[in-house]
């Protein structure tokens, strides 16, 4: 368990760095990596530990960004927590469940984002935005048949 | 066997999370803070300055992919672009050569080591192909300078006063004066005179002076008062006179009296 959080908080570490840099290039679309570490973190760890990896993972974007570090920190963070609080979702049989789930989180993280500093195309944010959602999503459902078939044993 | 890894459900983790966001309201509140001095806060540098190594080195991973994607989508752009600019350059040589002569024969209408006196034309009478200045011997003014404007030669000074002068036009039968070909290596020389209308024709004593149409012709400086190198203007017509040992050309003043007011005498 201890090499798992480990193994976590680096992705967070990475995630962050990755994003900020394709930020730099691509400020409105792209990939999501510090959410795509909370939900990693969500579906793998114990909740408190996935928790704290999801808002180091947010916490640590949103300061290398220079943005809003409490919204994205809070966001990872409850994420991590809203995954991690679903023990069904480690169960194979529930991946439009882990679809939806990753998909709405990064909506809403997105959709605050927009909110609080809209661009000047908001159909084309809106668009990149549902690619992301959609993205996202697709990206958690091989994460958790990993993370459940490691499970099983 | 399966092994249920699946973890028990804990009480910790609402605490966790309010915790964790508490703490992240916090470091938001620094933050907004530094922003309103305009700095950041030390959080912020310490993270950027933690994220900076990973953080380049994605950036070149991703730098090279997409240089990669789009040199293979943009071949036939970047082909057609290259075409262009290479029609481009071509014609910049060719704009260059032509400045390059514009700015021999703009050198040549500034003598150096001359002076110029302002004037304007008060009085001009196209049949007789005189101009009236207003300026004269208190400006030191002397018969035989040369009235010029931005084109060229317009006239040469023939009567002067006390404030004013006179000035013969280049098409005048009366003026006389030296000239040479510019456009020949090296530049031949000969004598221009007014043939009363708006040319002149300038004689060149030499039955093999190999001058063509377009040539420029300019002032020879082998007159005290009419120093080299103003321009004339460009032959018109040229007329080979080998019985008499002569080429005449007439030439098509550069310089247009009707279109000039402001004038200069140089001195």
């Amino acid at each position: 368990m201890t090499g798992r959080i480990g193994v976590a908080f680096a992705l967070a570490y990475l995630a962050a760095a990755g994003q900020w840099a394709w930020e730099a290039r691509h400020p409105r679309l792209g990939p999501d990596l510090p959410v795509l570490a909370a939900i990693l973190a969500g579906l793998s760890l114990p909740r408190p530990w996935a928790t704290a990896v999801g808002w180091t993972a947010g916490l640590l974007h949103g300061l290398a960004a220079a943005q809003n570090a409490a919204l994205y920190a809070g966001l990872g963070a409850v994420v991590a927590f809203a995954l991690a609080s679903f023990d069904r979702l480690r169960d194979e049989e529930a991946p439009p469940v882990v679809f939806v789930t990753v998909a709405l989180a990064t909506l809403a993280i997105g959709g605050v984002r927009t909110l609080l500093a809209p661009g000047e195309a908001l159909g084309r944010d809106a668009v990149a935005l549902l690619v992301a959602a959609g993205t996202n999503g697709l990206s958690a459902l091989p994460l958790r048949r990993i993370v459940a078939r490691r499970d099983r044993g | 066997m399966r092994r249920d890894r699946r973890p028990r459900r804990d009480r910790n983790g609402p605490t966790v999370l309010a915790g964790l966001v508490a703490l992240g309201l916090l470091v938001g509140r620094a933050q907004d803070m530094a922003r309103g001095a305009n700095g950041l806060d030390p959080l912020t540098t310490t993270a950027q300055m933690a994220l900076a190594p990973p953080a380049i080195a994605v950036g070149a991973a991703i730098d090279g992919v997409e240089r990669t994607a789009e040199g293979w989508t943009a071949t036939a752009r970047i082909a057609e672009e290259n075409r262009a600019l290479r029609a481009r350059l071509a014609a910049i040589d060719l704009y260059e050569e032509r400045v390059a002569l514009l700015e021999r024969e703009l050198a040549a209408s500034r003598p150096s080591g001359r002076r110029s006196v302002p004037a304007r034309i008060v009085g001009y009478a196209a049949s007789e192909g005189r101009l009236t200045l207003d300026v004269g011997r208190r400006a030191g003014i002397t018969p035989g300078m040369g009235v010029v404007n931005r084109d060229g030669l317009l006239a040469t000074i023939q009567t002067v006063t006390t404030t004013g002068s006179v000035a013969l036009t280049l098409g005048s039968p009366s003026l006389r004066f030296g000239v040479m070909d510019l456009s020949t290596t090296p530049p031949i020389v000969g004598l221009a005179r007014g043939t009363g209308a708006d040319e002149t024709e300038v004689t060149f004593y030499s039955p093999d002076a190999p001058v063509r149409v377009g040539d420029a012709i300019v002032t020879s400086g082998f007159s005290a008062a009419l120093p080299r190198g103003l321009i004339v203007g460009r032959v018109a017509r040229v007329s080979p006179r080998p019985e008499f040992g002569q080429v005449r050309a007439i030439v098509t003043p550069a310089a247009d009296v009707g279109a000039s007011r402001a004038v200069e005498v140089v001195r």
